[in-house]
């Protein structure tokens, strides 16, 4: 019977393994997102308020390119595009521009855009002081919106990178609203 | 019939089903696997002949692309969850409690479970195909977004999954503890035959990674039913995540369906050579790096999914280095077979038939794992060809060997020697009449999981389904040679085969329904 | 032996198919037509001679040993189990071979992933199962979808050379001049492939995906979605013709006085 209780508790032991895989599993969502915050893996820019620190000071002289683009995934509903396609900008200096949506329904639209950063490198070079994206949108019924983007770049920005595309998916809230 | 699972040692058992139903017996156990596989070998097969009945020639002749997408994706999880995997569960069952010499399995009411979970998996996966919105169609790889735009399958598929990643859990907690406390005294480790060297790494890798697996479709099921989004982009999500979790899992998976295969195949080379297994110790080393070294590989898999350079240009060199390690062992077989005394018995054709084609398959995987040439491969019938190599000639044929090698042991009796080496010829013609012609396709620019094809594709398409026609009927031979040799035939001495090394030949044939029961004598 | 006689069987079944239609060159990945694919395919055959290279050896010492060193000629097997040197040395060497390998893969890979001096941008979103092309900064857009009619898919028409590998709206660029995509996607994942261009990147939705191009030759090129994407996957070619900047320049100007009236057909 010795080697009974000894089987059982091997088999406890790899139990708790294959139980801590499984919010291994859970974990990883996290751990990738921490992962893509700190390397731009997934061209995932984040979301939130950057602080603006000292931009001005170190203007760089380098310049490059900004690109606009954006994608709606509704477009019959809602029209949605950048005012400009793009802008050469010095690294360290703060910009502005404008995404221009119009609602051509007869009844709300609400949701919300997701910034992704082509190369996927740049995103996090890409510092949004502020931007339309943050939060929820609601588009009223037949009117033109412009909604404002203000951002630099980081002037630690690799060189070999030229150009940075920042597209902006609309995704109109559905029963998701209330995440993030 | 409690009294019998409460009192294992007891030498009578019920008869008929319910002997089955109830067994704890690792031999039985084991015959349930190898048999359930066996079903499901001819089910899957008949889901690949449908596939290449469709891509006969161009056009849409016979299913619907809904329907062939479903077979693609069902062909997939019934070959790797209901026929390699419990295969090798049912060798283990039956070979490894002998060949460290323990009486049983470690814990066997569990391992009854185990195995009768099974089914029930199996019936659940296969009754999607009669759903609303039919079977599953995204791919057995489950991409999101796709795969959440199956029908009322989903939730079937899901607990499908996770059944059988439960099944394959038990199983591996049940292997590793017969291995680690069953041993007869003086087996050590480093004395245990490569087989339960094999499994046992390879019950540590399923342990590790089907939970994983089990978190991934999970997150699915939330995703589509309760609102989550893990892999939505408009909810703050990334579908890239789901196929790291994936191949985070999928990875390691493919070394779980061909490591015991290779326990098997270092099995029966030296049997045949009558020569020791050329550099044991090399052979564990390297089964150990190749299992660690899948964990940190998944993401070849993903290539053209627009990692960061530096992320390609690892994952290109971490996929390369495994090459190291495959070769030790091919180099370690052919070295075993240099300057041995050779005979060819059927179960030694299909071991050298592995050690070939599961080397094409090694050589076209190291071709895949050159990232810009993987930009052209990925995704086409280059990789079809690749994965099939490995699985079909590779661990299935494996299985077979396998089969061949111990069915004397199992069943006291021989097999039919010409039946075996026809179905290995005609196993070999055909296996090659259908793979290696997809490699052609693949680099002319065929992708994979389309039911219909350009023009310039259609000649190796119709060689790659007469050959699948071929080997799926060459299949027949092996099971009728398998009933035939337990109904009867020529009696099968203990040793079986003239080199025959382990404990396994030291019992007679078949074995006694409890064999071991005092340890034996560890030389 | 097996393998022998297979190889030959092979060879001969091969042939026998192929002189009717396709020819020799079919067998192998396509050189393409920008200086990158060339490399691509410089790649996939060094790798390809030196698997052939490593399997001839191997295989041929496999072989000798299964014609040699059989029972029936009567030989004792040796006992030897193992040998250091041995192990190490083919440990070694491989390890050698892959850095060998892995060198010129990455300097192909670092300029795959230069996407500098692009002059012209275009955006690919990938829809079930049709694509859509948008150069941007200019007003022209359309969607490109498979042409052959369904009586050739269902076998009621002959097909034609290109079946299924026609679109109804080609996507134009200039030759010479560096192309930078950027991916997306509607609703699943797709993957923009055209072989004779070696680009291929998953569109993901939500997310983009850039890649770029200079392409040497005029011509059309064909290519296919190679991510499963559900009932049409098979039915959604791509195809891209390469002209020279003059014409190109023309075309443009002709396709923005067009506009691009169709974009709210198919976006139901």
């Amino acid at each position: 019977m010795k080697e009974k209780k000894l089987n059982i508790r091997t088999a406890k032991k790899l139990i708790f393994i294959c139980f801590s895989m499984f919010l291994f599993s859970f974990a990883l969502i996290p751990l990738y997102n921490i992962i893509c915050d700190v390397t731009g893996l997934n061209g995932n820019t984040s979301n939130l308020k950057e602080k603006v620190e000292a931009y001005t000071e170190t203007i760089s002289t380098e310049k490059l390119n900004v690109q606009f683009i954006s994608h709606q995934y509704n477009g019959e509903k809602l029209v949605f595009k950048p005012s400009e396609f793009e802008m050469v900008v010095s690294p360290g200096k703060v910009y502005s521009t404008v995404y221009i949506a119009t609602n051509k329904t007869n009844s709300n639209i609400v949701g919300q855009a997701v910034p992704s950063v082509s190369p996927n490198e740049a995103a996090k070079y890409l510092k949004k002081i502020e931007c339309f994206c943050f939060e929820e949108q609601t588009f009223e019924p037949g009117k033109v919106v412009q909604l404002p983007l203000y951002f630099a770049i980081d002037e630690k920005l690799p060189n070999r990178i030229k150009t940075i595309t920042l597209s902006y998916s609309f995704f109109e809230a559905l029963n998701v609203s209330k995440k993030d | 019939m409690s009294s019998v699972v409460k009192d294992e040692h007891h030498d009578e058992h019920p008869s008929g089903i319910m002997r089955w139903i109830t067994t704890t017996n690792h031999k039985d156990i084991g015959t349930l696997y190898l048999w359930f596989a066996m079903i499901m070998f001819f089910i899957g097969g008949l889901m690949a002949l449908v596939i290449r009945s469709e891509l006969f020639q161009p056009g849409l002749q016979f299913v619907d692309p809904q329907f062939f997408n479903s077979m693609t994706t069902m062909h997939a999880l019934v070959m790797i969850f209901g026929v390699v995997m419990p295969a090798f569960t049912g060798l283990a069952n039956w070979m490894i409690p002998i060949m460290v010499g323990g009486p049983d399995m470690a814990l066997p009411r569990m391992n009854n479970w185990s195995f009768w979970i099974m089914p029930f998996a199996f019936s659940m996966l296969l009754s999607t195909l009669f759903m609303d919105g039919g079977a599953p169609a995204g791919g057995w790889t489950l991409y999101p977004p796709l795969s959440l735009q199956t029908g009322d399958a989903f939730p079937f598929l899901i607990f499908a999954i996770h059944f059988m990643g439960l099944s394959s859990i038990m199983g591996a907690i049940n292997i590793v503890a017969t291995i680690l406390n069953m041993r007869a005294p003086g087996m050590t480790l480093m004395k245990m035959p490569l087989f339960v060297w094999t499994w046992l790494i390879t019950a540590f890798l399923l342990i590790a990674v089907m939970p994983v697996l089990a978190g991934g479709v999970t997150m699915l099921l939330t995703d589509k039913f309760f609102g989550t989004s893990f892999f939505n982009a408009a909810g703050g999500g990334d579908p890239v995540m789901f196929q790291h979790i994936f191949w985070f899992f999928g990875h390691p998976e493919v070394y779980i369906l061909i490591l015991p295969s290779f326990g098997v195949v270092s099995a029966i080379i030296p049997t045949f050579a009558r020569k020791p297994l050329f550099g044991y110790a090399s052979m564990v080393y390297a089964t150990a790096s190749i299992a660690f070294l899948s964990f940190i590989v998944w993401a070849h898999h993903m290539f053209t999914v627009g990692m960061p350079l530096a992320g390609e240009v690892f994952f290109m060199f971490a996929t390369m280095l495994i090459a190291v390690p495959t070769g030790v062992k091919v180099f370690n077989w052919v070295t075993t077979m240099w300057k041995g005394a050779m005979t060819f018995e059927t179960p030694m054709l299909f071991a050298i038939g592995f050690i070939v084609m599961f080397t094409i398959g090694g050589f076209s995987g190291l071709m895949l794992a050159i990232t810009p040439a993987d930009f052209q491969y990925h995704d086409t019938y280059f990789v079809v060809a690749h994965f099939h190599y490995v699985l079909v000639p590779g661990s299935i044929f494996a299985i077979m060997a396998a089969c061949y090698y111990w069915l004397p042991k199992w069943t006291g009796n021989m097999y039919s020697e010409t039946l075996g080496k026809t179905h290995f010829w005609l196993s070999t013609i055909f296996v090659n009449l259908t793979f290696f012609p997809m490699h052609f396709v693949g680099l002319a620019g065929m992708p994979r999981r389309i039911p219909d094809y350009s023009l310039q594709f259609a000649d190796y398409n119709m060689i790659a389904s007469i050959g699948a026609f071929g080997f799926g009927f060459a299949q027949l031979i092996f099971l009728y040679l398998i009933i035939k040799t337990i109904k009867g035939g020529t009696k099968a001495t203990d040793q079986v085969w003239e080199g025959a090394e382990g404990l396994e030949w030291t019992l007679s044939s078949p074995p006694p329904y409890h064999s071991f029961n005092t340890p034996p004598v560890i030389k | 032996m097996s393998l022998i006689k297979n190889l030959i069987f092979f060879i001969a079944s091969m042939s026998v198919f192929n002189i009717a239609q396709a020819g020799w060159l079919d067998l192998n990945m396509t050189e393409g037509v920008t200086d990158l694919s060339q490399e691509v395919f410089g790649l996939h055959m060094l790798i390809l001679w030196i698997c052939v290279v490593i399997g001839v050896i191997v295989f041929g010492a496999m072989f000798w040993s299964i014609a040699m060193h059989r029972k029936s000629r009567g030989v004792t097997p040796a006992t030897f189990h193992e040998s250091t040197s041995l192990e190490f040395l083919w440990t070694i060497v491989p390890f050698v071979i892959l850095i060998g390998m892995a060198v010129p893969a990455t300097k192909t890979l670092i300029k795959m992933y230069d996407h500098s001096d692009s002059e012209i941008h275009i955006k690919i979103t990938g829809y079930q199962w049709l694509w859509q092309y948008e150069y941007l900064n200019t007003n022209v857009s359309f969607y490109s979808k498979l042409s052959t009619p369904y009586n050739e898919i269902y076998n009621k028409d002959t097909k034609n050379i290109n079946y299924l590998q026609e679109v109804d709206k080609h996507l134009v660029v200039p030759v010479n001049k560096k192309i930078r995509f950027l991916l997306t996607s509607n609703d699943v994942l797709h993957a923009w492939w055209v072989p004779d261009l070696a680009l291929k990147r998953d569109a993901i939705p939500g997310y983009i995906n850039e890649m770029s191009v200079v392409i040497n030759e005029p011509g059309i090129y064909r290519g296919r979605c190679a991510e499963l994407c559900g009932r049409h996957h098979g039915f959604m070619p791509i195809v891209i013709e390469a002209v020279e900047e003059k014409e190109y320049e023309e075309w443009l100007a002709n396709a923005d006085k067009v506009k691009s009236s169709d974009v709210a057909k198919i976006n139901k």
